[in-house]
């Protein structure tokens, strides 16, 4: 138990510790603000919340659970699994897993439906692991000008995860996924509240279902994935927006026909055009199911404007990452993007993982600098400079912090 | 005591009962491979404003109202878009005049001054374990009490042209549910959580029986009524996610409502009210409005079938 006090210091506190962050400044049942320079025209405060077998994260909604994982979580190659980010689409999340019980059915256009349970699952299928990110569709929404509607999300609705199950081909394999099979739909436990609310199911076409590195997942970074994170299985599509991740995965089922459930077909789509772009007075008209991931570095430390005293180092740090080519650069430019200089880059522990990289910087002279980051991958594909969509997916925007060297 | 002086000290009751709360994240048991964890429930700030009423009944059943108060500003018509996106695309259940109404609300959130910080409010606990036994005396010695503890939100409050102004969701109105013991001696023992109900802890065990055996002279008598096998059938279709497939108010949806969803094995809702609850929705709570949805006769159906529900009917 424990009084209100209204008097609590608030964000003019916060920002005389530069890089404390508000979790630090809390105690663990979690009041906090969080200071977000590029949304205070939001009237709501983000604040802090502890949900089950997570630290405190940043609560976008509560029901159904919407949390955003601190920047300072990014300082090192995998994200904890407690501070993982959040994101349902129904308020009915499982809540109960009996582990006993528990099946994940293959069925559809297959030759023997199958009924597995978990211990199935580990002991009947070679274990494979992956290092990925996992990326929401909406990560940094609201960085969208002009705005548009959905979770706003600044830049922590994203994570790198070891991920440990088994391949989803090898299941479909057991299965006899027979000739003709066109999409592979994939669905979980959570359930929507009201009955005509389409029920949340993802697919993805039965080539890409044979691709290894997609698993079906019963480790998180070597332990039981959180509930809200999964648990008890999890498909891991890396390279792919997390929308196709889908969490506490129940139903796999095998079509000869494309799937057009309402969350293909409906939502979590993008423009065509092959930039992903549109203009809120010409919104595309034709659509595509929202895919890949864009290409994108980020700033970690400085996590936002910062002020620097002349003659000290800045160690600026980040992540950086893509759909799977690799990243083969990340720059930084002081200029406001005029002229670039290399980023020096960690080692890399996976295609589909973070790399992350550092960058020591010690201003010569006083001033104002638009700092700025832009990775680019093997492919060539790199950051842009202006991109928006309805729905604020796939935002890669090279992204800029000021600095005042005084 | 005038009405005037009712309101501030409802918002006082409100915020109190509501802040006292505390709670750390649970961690989940994993015993017999069984993996459970307890979410937090967060009450739904609804200051009072224009369209409270369309969006209080509307948008809960789903969603938080976060959902809204997280959204950058936006016109009108973006927002009109939007609640009928929710109507044609994810079946929520607006009429064509609340659609307005529910924008209106969502701007006039944007405008108001800064959310709330909020924290998660306990699930609703046992009480202690007595029986209401009535007697002249009890109900006397209970009345009293009710006069000076309870009277200012279930009688006048809730009888106030007001109503508009009060923190949802209002009161309950006492004379429209029968609550068997056990619901009773926690609702006043523990308080309410997600709503302004508060913890009457304080009382001995003999004025609590008393406060219990005053507020069932309040109640209808519990009835024996019977439901349909259709209206089974709707019920296990619409309402199984928060109230259970027994009534319990234990649905797979129900784990993070404020309130918890009725109990109907514990309460026992009087046919006017059930059906007035299902047609309309409870403002405040995540019970939505069916009048769109369920024909007339459907839903008195319905009401008698969570009638059916009580345990203690005779």
């Amino acid at each position: 138990m424990f009084e209100t006090d209204r008097t609590l210091p608030r964000r003019g506190f916060l920002k005389i510790g530069v890089g404390l962050s508000a979790a630090m400044l809390w105690p663990r049942w979690g009041w906090g603000e969080i200071d977000s320079p590029m949304i205070t025209s939001d009237r709501w405060r983000r604040q802090m919340a502890q949900f089950p077998e997570k630290t405190d994260l940043i609560l976008l909604t509560d029901r159904p659970p919407q949390l955003e994982t601190p920047l300072k979580y990014f300082q090192k190659d995998l994200t904890p699994n407690e501070a993982f980010f959040v994101r349902w689409h129904e308020a009915g999340i499982p809540t109960r897993v009996d582990t006993n019980a528990f099946r994940l059915e293959v069925g559809g256009h297959v030759d023997k439906p199958l009924s597995l349970s978990l211990e199935d699952l580990k002991k009947n299928f070679e274990p494979v692991s992956v290092v990925a990110v996992a990326q929401c569709s909406g990560n940094s929404r609201s960085y969208f000008q002009p705005r548009v509607p959905g979770g706003q999300w600044a830049n922590g609705a994203m994570g790198n995860a070891k991920w440990t199950g088994v391949r989803l081909r090898d299941l479909l394999k057991a299965a006899g996924i027979k000739a003709g099979a066109i999409d592979v739909s994939l669905q979980g436990l959570d359930r929507p509240p009201m009955p005509d609310t389409p029920v949340f199911a993802k697919s993805i076409t039965a080539e890409h279902a044979n691709d290894p590195d997609v698993i079906v997942a019963y480790a998180m970074n070597d332990a039981d994935l959180p509930m809200v994170n999964g648990f008890p299985l999890r498909l891991i599509v890396p390279g792919w927006y997390a929308t196709y991740w889908v969490k506490s995965l129940a139903h796999i089922q095998v079509w000869d026909k494309p799937f057009d459930g309402f969350w293909m077909a409906k939502a979590y789509r993008i423009p065509a055009d092959a930039s992903g772009n549109e203009a809120p007075d010409k919104l595309a008209t034709k659509t595509v199911p929202i895919n890949r991931m864009t290409v994108r570095a980020l700033f970690v430390v400085p996590e936002k404007d910062q002020d620097v005293s002349l003659g000290d180092t800045l160690a600026i740090q980040g992540v950086a990452f893509d759909y799977g080519a690799g990243i083969a650069r990340v720059e930084i430019s002081t200029d406001g993007g005029k002229t670039w200089a290399d980023a020096k880059l960690e080692n890399e522990i996976g295609k589909y993982s973070f790399r992350r990289w550092r960058y020591e910087w010690k201003p010569a002279k006083a001033g104002q600098y638009a700092v700025q980051c832009k990775a680019t991958n093997r492919d060539g594909k790199t950051q842009v400079t202006e991109q928006w969509n309805r729905s604020g997916y796939l935002r890669n925007v090279i992204q800029q912090v000021n600095v005042t060297v005084a | 005591m005038r009405v005037s002086r009712i309101i501030p000290m409802l918002a006082l009751v409100a915020c109190g009962g509501l802040a006292l709360w505390g709670q750390t994240a649970e961690n989940p048991g994993a015993a017999n491979g069984v993996h459970e964890i307890t979410l937090p429930r967060y009450q739904p700030d609804l200051p009072p404003g224009p369209g409270r009423e369309a969006f209080a009944t509307a948008c809960l059943g789903c969603h938080t109202d976060r959902y809204i108060s997280t959204q950058p500003p936006f016109p009108e018509a973006k927002w009109e878009a939007e609640v009928k996106k929710m109507v044609k695309t994810y079946g929520c259940y607006v009429t064509d005049e609340q659609v307005p109404q529910i924008a209106q609300y969502a701007i006039f959130l944007q405008k108001s001054p800064e959310g709330k910080m909020i924290v998660p409010v306990p699930p609703q606990e046992p009480g202690p374990d007595v029986q209401a036994v009535a007697s002249d005396e009890m109900k006397e010695a209970g009345q009293a009490l009710f006069a000076k503890d309870c009277m200012v939100c279930h009688v006048a409050a809730l009888h106030s042209s007001s109503q508009s102004k009060l923190a949802l969701p209002l009161p309950t109105d006492l004379s429209c549910d029968a609550f068997s013991s056990a619901r009773l001696a926690s609702a006043i023992h523990n308080g309410v959580p997600g709503t302004a109900m508060p913890a009457f802890a304080y009382l001995n065990n003999h004025d609590l029986q008393a406060l219990m055996v005053y507020v069932q002279s309040l109640s209808p008598m519990p009835q024996k009524v019977s439901g349909t096998e259709d209206a089974r059938q709707l019920y296990m279709t619409d309402c199984l996610s928060c109230h259970g497939a027994d009534g319990r108010g234990d649905g797979f949806a129900a784990a993070a409502l404020a309130r918890p969803a009725a109990d109907f094995t514990a309460e026992q809702p009087n046919a006017e009210f059930a059906y007035r609850a299902i047609s309309d929705g409870i403002s405040g709570t995540s019970m939505p409005q069916w009048k769109t949805k369920l024909s007339e006769q459907q839903r008195h159906e319905l009401a008698d079938y969570v009638r059916s529900l009580y345990a203690g009917a005779k």
